[in-house]
């Protein structure tokens, strides 16, 4: 019953900045290797690197230095970092941009002497954000697409992973069954090493801004298939999201350069709100610090009727504005909206995912066989990402888990998959195309959607959050009855299905996760316990799935580097 | 560097003549065709009058067919068009930006529809 | 009362047999074609099959023709087409998968066909400091912002008439790869570009520049190509000459 197979020696699912800068680490390193890309979207096109506005923080500048990136980093993390994993993005993020300029044909702004430019971004103590315009991810990825073309790789496209398989000890990953979503016929690969980038993307939320293909794929995979997963409750909701009604542009994210640049943000009572959350910082506080603020006014009555508030850059040098941010302009435009000129009506929007597949410092999760890269894996951003910090993460940690796959997989056999279990991720994925529409796809999707975002949103609870607890134990039954039309080629809404899967298992992981932390921190904010508790809390909450539900366990933060008392003794020198 | 993928036919027929022509289409095929009916009429005129000399019953249908009204203006709008979207395209591809879009195309289309009526008046006078 | 649009969309299942069906739209006042086609397919008809993924105009996946004309249905808004009926189609040129869902190899075999990749001209150690106002970034930046979303592919009446023409992207690319300093292996690329595949063929209709959905302009960018080779050649033509 499972269709087509396939053997290759490595597998990347995901087609993002980290799955595209694996592969051409790995043709590189060992060009005799098999290498399969399997991206759900098109090449390139699908995923947020492609997305990205800000750009890449790197240190370059020789008055800035790694130990600055890094407590900037740790900082903003609220500590709940694994130090080794942020040392390696500091450590390895200039590199990465010499290498999308040298070898793959990147070209970055440049500062009129001729240098690469660096903007400011929030959280960060020195200007170090490298950019493209307000439209970096369109360059690097164009460019790691090319480069990619250039190789000897095989790439998938329009194929998602519906499993991982197994072998027959089920103590280690050789593999996944894709599902050719052009054809709906699936391909079972057998894989000596399979990496997951998927990207995360939370957009099991009423407002979020990924790209709409994104549904946590990989995260939900991996736990299925016994891996560990941590932070979960670390969600990332970035500020200004656009508010546009009734249009699928709803939630797309405005960069936080506008912010930086001096926009403001006023609620429907004409104050800037901002004083009263963070008076030293305003608009320029962190994302967690805004986003709270912006759903805080909404909630208590004083936000539009959409329950948003306005970003205004009317005040600003309107010709600078089209200048700096072009592309910004753009999107506003189309949305209706006139950023230079008058008020844009925003959201928090549902960003990143901080949490995701816990991996040590070569991106091995605790699966044999399995590794992650990017925003499918954790533990590099801690409790709160800093702008900038995204992209490079994904980039450099795609090239690590390439050159390490490249070094380990000459030892690793070829091992035979389990066929159960293959024919078992058929069988679940078909079987919504078999059937009768018992439940709507799409019904389910908005109500996990309006649950997440009021119950395990931005502000969040014990009480709520055990209700959506078990409000998603609910949901996922009955998500059991889903039938979609039965047509098999490009069914967009067995596509939708499958996506409501494993938004519905990742959103309860995110749930569990956020109850069990009683206190609040970085991203994480609990009404009822809105303190940062160092004392108890500096642990992962880490998940595992055993038979009855997700086994969560605390695991201790490795301090190696930098302790929370050290950075209040120097922030207060 | 790695091979360069070979042509495919995804159609099965070359499509002369979009669903939806746009300025660009009707100036190229417009060019074409005058091309072709000048080049046509040149050679016809240029054939006849080098044999004039040993075959003078040719010239008598040729002066017909030129001096005929209808044909005199088609014949005058054609070159002039033809000259005038010539130099447009050349101008274009000597780098000339402001040639390239639709209103340049109309303004030199309108340029030759004046030359051309200015000459077929001129000429008219002179007939009448 | 919200107005209701009338929205045709033509639909096919591989096989070739081809369709236009209607649909009404309720219409807000923000909605672009993109979500116009998401209320069909959740509200009218599931079987509809079509493409999206950023909805914010940056990724080129949801290219459709709408009212004959090559555009991002995500950022065309419903308000801002003057016909009364919007009709969508599939994008021109591409093979048909089923209804607006198309096959993008030929557009990314011209692509491939230019030698995409960047080869360095040297092992370059350090960051390279370009001046960001030098003759050669300014070239480029102008031809650089392209997404391949395949507008201009579908909207060239040459790739229409010719299979194999690298068609507007791929060139523009190419000009982009053929003018940074910092790359090499030009020498393959202006091969393709001077034969039958290449910028010869274009006639210089100007289509492709009135659509970019970024604003480029293909059409330069090909110009460009043209007065290298041609400067090229007339290089070539010198240097025989004797003595």
């Amino acid at each position: 019953m499972a269709g087509d197979a396939l053997a290759t020696d490595v597998l990347i699912v995901g087609g993002g900045g980290a799955a595209l800068c694996a592969a051409l680490h790995l043709t590189e390193r060992a060009p005799a290797l098999d290498v399969t890309i399997a991206v759900k979207g098109m090449l390139a096109k699908s995923g947020c690197t492609r997305m990205v506005q800000g750009g890449y923080n790197a240190v370059l500048n020789p008055a800035d230095s790694f130990e600055r990136h890094f407590a900037d980093t740790i900082t903003g993390g609220a500590f709940l970092n694994e130090q080794e994993l942020a040392w390696i993005l500091v450590t390895r993020a200039p590199a990465m941009i010499h290498e999308l300029e040298s070898r793959y044909g990147c070209f970055f702004d440049r500062a009129p002497d001729g240098s690469i430019h660096q903007k400011p971004f929030g959280g960060q103590s020195f200007d170090r954000t490298v950019h493209r315009g307000d439209l970096t991810g369109i360059e690097i990825m164009e460019r790691l697409r090319d480069a990619v073309l250039g190789r000897r790789v095989r790439v998938l496209e329009e194929h998602r992973a519906v499993g991982l398989l197994r072998d027959h000890s089920g103590a280690r990953v050789c593999g996944s069954v894709l599902l050719d979503m052009r054809r709906g016929r699936f391909l079972v690969v057998e894989a000596r090493a399979t990496l997951l980038a998927t990207g995360g993307g939370p957009t099991m939320y009423a407002v979020s801004s990924p790209s709409r293909e994104k549904s946590t794929d990989g995260i939900a995979m991996a736990y299925a298939a016994g891996a560990e997963v941590m932070d979960m409750e670390m969600v990332q909701f970035h500020p200004t999201g656009l508010v546009v009604e009734g249009s699928e542009l709803h939630g797309a994210v405005l960069e936080e350069g506008l912010r930086g640049a001096g926009g403001r943000l006023y609620n429907a009572l004409g104050e800037r709100f901002m004083e009263r959350y963070d008076p030293a910082r305003m608009e320029r506080a962190t994302r967690d610090v805004v986003s709270r603020a912006c759903y805080l006014e909404a909630r208590e009555g004083r936000g539009s009727p959409l329950g948003g508030v306005w970003l205004d850059l009317s005040h600003l040098d309107q010709d600078e504005i089209a200048q700096t941010f072009p592309g910004m302009v753009e999107r506003t435009r189309a949305a209706g909206y006139d950023l230079a000129r008058g008020r844009v009506e925003i959201s928090p929007t549902a960003h990143f995912l901080m949490g995701g597949v816990r991996i040590d410092e070569r991106c091995r999760t605790t699966l044999d066989g399995l590794y992650a890269a990017g925003e499918d894996a954790s533990g590099v951003q801690g409790a709160n990402r800093l702008g900038g910090n995204g992209v490079a993460e994904s980039l450099v940690f795609g090239a690590l888990a390439g050159d390490v796959i490249a070094e380990e997989v000459a030892a690793r056999p070829h091992v035979s998959h389990d066929e159960r279990e293959a024919d078992q991720h058929v069988a679940q994925a078909s079987a919504p195309l078999r059937r009768e529409r018992g439940a709507d796809a799409y019904d389910l999707l908005d109500e996990l959607r309006r649950l997440m975002w009021d119950k395990v949103g931005v502000v969040r609870d014990g009480r709520l959050l055990d209700e959506a607890i078990a409000e998603l134990t609910e949901l996922t039954a009955r998500a059991e009855a889903i039938g979609v039309n039965d047509c098999r080629e490009a069914n967009v809404e067995w596509a939708a299905a499958l996506n409501l899967g494993c938004l519905l298992a990742t959103s309860t992981l995110i749930a569990r996760a956020a109850a069990f932390r009683t206190e609040s921190r970085g991203a994480h904010y609990r009404a009822d316990f809105p303190v940062q508790d160092d004392r108890q809390w500096l642990v992962h909450v880490v998940l595992r799935s055993s038979g009855d539900g997700p086994r969560l366990a605390a695991r201790p933060v490795r301090l190696t580097r930098l302790n929370p008392a050290d950075a209040l003794a120097e922030a207060e020198r | 560097m790695y091979p360069v993928p070979k042509e495919r036919r995804t159609q099965a027929y070359a499509e002369l003549w979009p669903a939806h022509p746009r300025w660009g289409i009707w100036a190229w095929w417009a060019q074409r065709l005058t091309g072709v009916a000048l080049t046509a009429y040149v050679v016809w005129h240029v054939v006849t009058i080098a044999r004039a000399g040993r075959h003078p019953e040719a010239l008598a249908p040729l002066l017909r067919f030129l001096l005929h009204p209808a044909v005199l203006i088609v014949l005058v709008l054609g070159l002039a068009y033809h000259t005038a979207n010539g130099i447009r395209v050349v101008l274009v591809d000597l780098g000339v930006e402001r040639m390239r879009d639709r209103r340049a195309f109309w303004i030199f289309a309108a340029l030759a529809a004046a030359a051309a009526a200015a000459a077929v008046l001129r000429g008219a006078f002179h007939v009448l | 009362m919200t107005k209701v649009r009338r929205v045709r969309v033509a639909r096919s299942d591989g096989s070739g047999g081809r369709a236009v069906q209607s649909y009404e739209v309720p219409e807000g006042a923000r909605m672009t074609v993109l979500d116009g086609l998401l209320h069909i397919h959740r509200y009218c008809d599931r079987g509809l099959a079509f493409r999206y993924a950023c909805r914010a105009g940056m990724c080129g996946t949801c290219s459709v023709t709408v009212n004959g004309v090559g555009r991002l249905a995500c950022s065309t808004r419903l308000s801002a087409i003057p016909d009364e009926v919007v009709v969508v189609e599939p994008l021109r040129h591409f093979p048909v998968i089923r209804d607006l869902v198309v096959d993008f190899a030929p557009f990314f075999d011209a692509w491939r066909a230019v030698h995409p990749s960047f080869i360095p001209a040297s092992t370059l150690a350090d960051e390279a400091r370009v001046q960001p106002e030098s003759r050669e970034r300014r070239l480029i930046d102008r031809h650089r912002e392209c997404i391949s979303c395949g507008i201009c592919y579908a909207a060239c009446d040459v790739v229409g008439m010719h299979p194999g023409f690298l068609g507007p992207a791929a060139m523009t690319r190419a000009l982009c790869l053929l003018a940074d300093s910092r790359g090499a292996g030009h020498e393959e690329r202006l091969a393709v570009l001077d034969s039958a595949r290449g910028c010869w063929r274009c006639h210089t209709h100007g289509t492709c520049a009135d659509l970019c959905p970024k604003g480029l302009d293909p059409t330069r960018a090909i110009e460009k190509v043209k007065r290298i080779l041609a400067a090229r050649a007339m290089r070539r033509l010198v240097g025989l000459r004797p003595g």
